[in-house]
């Protein structure tokens, strides 16, 4: 065994973390628009201050020394370093060993999710509210292109485009913004998979253009954990008493978790996305991989003799393998699937999650240590080669 | 050396899943006034189920032939129901749980119809009212023959107006008039609850007692995804098993058999693809020395969520599925898969059980015997 963690050391891909900025620094990083949306929806923004306490509020700089107990065992969310300081990150980074890493920004999924009436906190927003959310978007997509433009390298910060789900959005309007973004300098864009875009199937026609923008610019479209919101016609299914050190999460999240994103994917396959477009970038992440390589048997079976995938020239697992790539859960026998799924082992890419506590301690390690017995081009794969798709 | 042949199955088998085709003309007669508005209003979901052809008369000869290749209307014992038990005697098969045409169309209209035929609040009234029409029918037949047929009532749990209360009613008032099999929707929470909801125990503990399992067949997942989806998917390609899904997981981790040891629970014709994958995800989701803290049960599970599958759980693959890769993949769950005919449904293709038989031989003689006999015994009792 060669690929030691060690030799990993500077060479490691991070398709899944965060920016974990405290509330009260919204109005400095992002500006008045992220103000007057704070100040507009505060409700919007206190389950922020349930999960972290008092480190939502916190008003400390962004100091924490960073060490390796830092970045992977001792401090989270707000008061890890570089939480809040993203021009810190890369020297994060070096200290994790990650050469790269995608940036998602709770600010912006908080934002999108109101804007879309799927927060519960804000599900009867006002004129007022929506229009200073919308400011809000544009703030913070304007702030992800920057760390990005000034971190290229080390640190792709994920533009939100949540006019996929506005309502009456038609795809001409979702592919100008989308070309916007990528001229003012984002890398990577997520989207709800919880509505159909635009309206839409996600296979429809009407959104090649859409996804044509994106291949040609290289440009990673990303679905989310979190964002599922709508897939399913009620929300009771979620209803279940909270506790634990997560009192804001839903517990359905352990099935539902994925549902949503399996679906969009499924259209995506099946309706000749990546046959169009074989150089589009799909990622989804946050919602495990427990579900990926079962989809995958299953669309590769379909149902015969009534549903047979014979329609396009290559397999659905050769579409997922090529154009489509996952994040695993710290806890999951991501192993166990490179056993059972040979034919999707390009798909797995490591995580780190940062800051937030759903990474865990020390997950590069960890996750090395469960895939040793697998291989070191396993490892090489899921570490470093396979999330190139996503950071190129 | 194999020993488990499909010759030394032959009158061992039970099947969880089977049909009555009859004839739409015929249902007035057969159900009585109270469907006479269903056959108006559910006509294009009758046309687009296929398989009941009106001139067939159910007369063919019972040949292995018959049973195994012919499907609908045109099968033998498909509408007369008194010559199922020759058919199964034909089949090789002990005992057969049979879902009602009528029932399932009705279930279609009373939850929404279909995106091409969208259900009125008329028809919708008109469709949960039909269900009492057959579950009257189903005890009757169920008490005619209870030992080889097993026909399925329609819990309206998805009613407007349902209560937890009226659930564990209405459910002692079907047993006591001879039913052993209920079907409950999956796609919508029951009385507006969630399954794992503890003011649903007194229906749970009505069922265990009883030994009568509660079922979930298709289209009870209808009105689990919202309608925006719906319309785009009709078929529910991308997602035709997050109903069952979402409730069996919410059952089992919300601790229904933990407080109902005893509870029957089938899903079928949902295939089984997805029960291991989830039975490993709640196993490590629950592990507390795996996660990071928001899954924990909290300590209310004595048992791994797959033993709790594995206990009180059963699902039907379709006979394009590896169940051999399952039964290998997912040895903690090799009581959870059970043979099932559709018949006489194309959907269950011909010769289903030499078929299977064919699939699951390698894994070895156990594994047949669990898939062909015993693991049904739980729905089949």
């Amino acid at each position: 065994m060669s690929v030691t963690q060690e030799s990993l050391y500077g060479r490691v891909l991070d398709i899944s973390s965060l920016e974990q900025m405290r509330l009260d620094r919204y109005p400095e990083e992002f500006g008045e628009r992220a103000r007057r949306s704070l100040e507009a929806s505060a409700e919007v923004f206190r389950p922020l201050e349930l999960a972290f306490g008092s480190d939502a509020k916190a008003d400390v700089p962004d100091t924490m020394e960073i060490t390796a107990e830092t970045v992977w065992s001792t401090q989270k969310y707000g008061t890890a370093p570089s939480a809040s300081d993203l021009l810190r990150r890369p020297a994060v980074l070096d200290a994790m060993g990650i050469h790269r890493q995608l940036v998602f920004p709770v600010i912006g999924l908080l934002t999108m999710q109101y804007l879309l009436g799927d927060n519960a906190a804000a599900a009867e927003a006002t004129a007022e509210q929506l229009d200073a959310g919308w400011e809000a978007i544009d703030a913070y997509n304007e702030w992800a292109a920057d760390i990005t433009t000034r971190c290229l390298d080390r640190v792709r910060v994920v533009a939100v485009l949540a006019l996929a789900a506005k309502p009456g959005v038609t795809p001409d309007a979702l592919v100008e913004e989308s070309q916007r973004l990528i001229s003012s300098g984002v890398r990577a864009l997520v989207i709800p998979s919880g509505r159909p875009p635009a309206g839409l199937s996600p296979a429809d026609p009407a959104l090649d253009p859409f996804y044509a923008t994106l291949a040609e610019a290289n440009v990673a479209l990303l679905l989310r954990g979190g964002l599922w919101t709508r897939y399913r016609a009620t929300e009771v299914w979620g209803d279940v008493p909270r506790g634990g050190a997560f009192p804001f999460l839903d517990p359905t999240f352990i099935t539902h978790v994925h549902q949503a994103e399996e679906n969009f994917l499924t259209a995506m396959v099946i309706g000749g996305v990546f046959e169009r477009h074989p150089t589009l970038r799909f990622g989804i992440v946050k919602v495990g991989a427990s579900w990926i390589g079962p989809l995958a048997d299953r669309m590769d079976h379909g149902m015969p003799p009534f549903m047979v995938p014979d329609h396009l020239p290559l397999k659905p697992s050769e579409y997922l393998s090529r154009n489509v790539r996952v994040s695993v859960f710290g806890h999951e026998p991501v192993d166990t699937y490179f056993d059972r799924y040979p034919m999707i082992r390009d798909m797995f890419c490591y995580s780190s999650d940062f800051p937030a506590h759903g990474g865990g301690e020390w997950s590069l390690r960890t996750l090395h240590e469960r895939l040793k017995p697998v291989g070191d081009d396993v490892i090489e794969g899921f570490f470093c080669r396979n999330a190139e798709l996503l950071l190129p | 050396m194999m020993a488990v042949t499909v010759e030394s199955l032959h009158g061992r088998v039970l099947d969880v899943d089977s049909n009555e085709f009859i004839p739409v003309g015929r249902w007035v007669d057969l159900y009585g006034k109270r469907v006479e508005k269903l056959v108006e209003t559910s006509a294009l979901v009758v046309a687009a189920a296929g398989g009941f052809d009106e001139s067939a008369s159910d007369s063919g000869e019972i040949t292995p032939e018959s049973v195994w290749v012919t499907k609908g209307s045109a099968a033998p014992g498909s509408s007369d129901l008194d010559r199922r038990p020759a058919v199964l005697d034909m089949m090789g098969i002990s005992r057969q749980l049979v879902y009602p045409s009528m029932g399932l169309i009705a279930l279609i209209e009373a939850l929404g119809g279909l995106g091409f035929t969208p259900s009125t609040e008329e028809s919708r009234a008109t469709a949960w009212a039909a269900l009492d029409a057959v579950n009257e029918w189903a005890a009757e037949r169920t008490n005619k023959c209870p030992d080889r047929l097993r026909y399925v009532g329609i819990l309206a749990s998805a009613k407007p107006g349902a209560t937890p209360e009226w659930m564990a009613t209405e459910t002692e008032r079907l047993i006591a008039a001879g039913l052993k099999a209920v079907l409950i929707p999956t796609g919508v929470p029951p009385s507006g609850l969630l399954p794992s909801d503890a003011a649903l125990d007194p229906f749970y503990a009505t069922l265990a007692d009883a030994g009568v399992p509660l079922l979930a067949h298709p289209p009870c997942g209808m009105g689990y995804v919202s309608d925006a989806w719906m319309r785009l998917d009709p078929l529910v390609i991308g997602s035709s098993h997050a109903p069952i899904e979402n409730f069996v997981r919410s059952m089992t981790l919300g601790g229904v058999f933990e407080r109902h040891p005893t509870l029957r629970f089938g899903a079928i014709k949902t295939g089984a693809w997805w029960i291991g994958a989830l039975a490993d995800y709640m196993d490590f989701a629950v592990d507390e020395s795996r996660t990071v803290g928001q899954f924990h049960s909290g300590g209310s599970l004595s048992l791994r969520p797959s033993e709790y599958l594995a206990r009180n759980v059963r699902v039907t693959p379709f006979n394009f599925e590896p169940v051999d890769t399952y039964f290998e993949r997912y040895p903690q769950l090799s009581e959870l898969y059970c043979y099932s005919t559709h018949y006489p449904d194309p959907t269950g293709g011909e010769w289903s059980l030499r078929r299977f038989h064919e699939i699951v031989v390698p894994v070895g003689d156990e594994a047949v015997e669990k898939f062909f006999c015993t693991n049904a015994e739980l729905l089949l009792p």
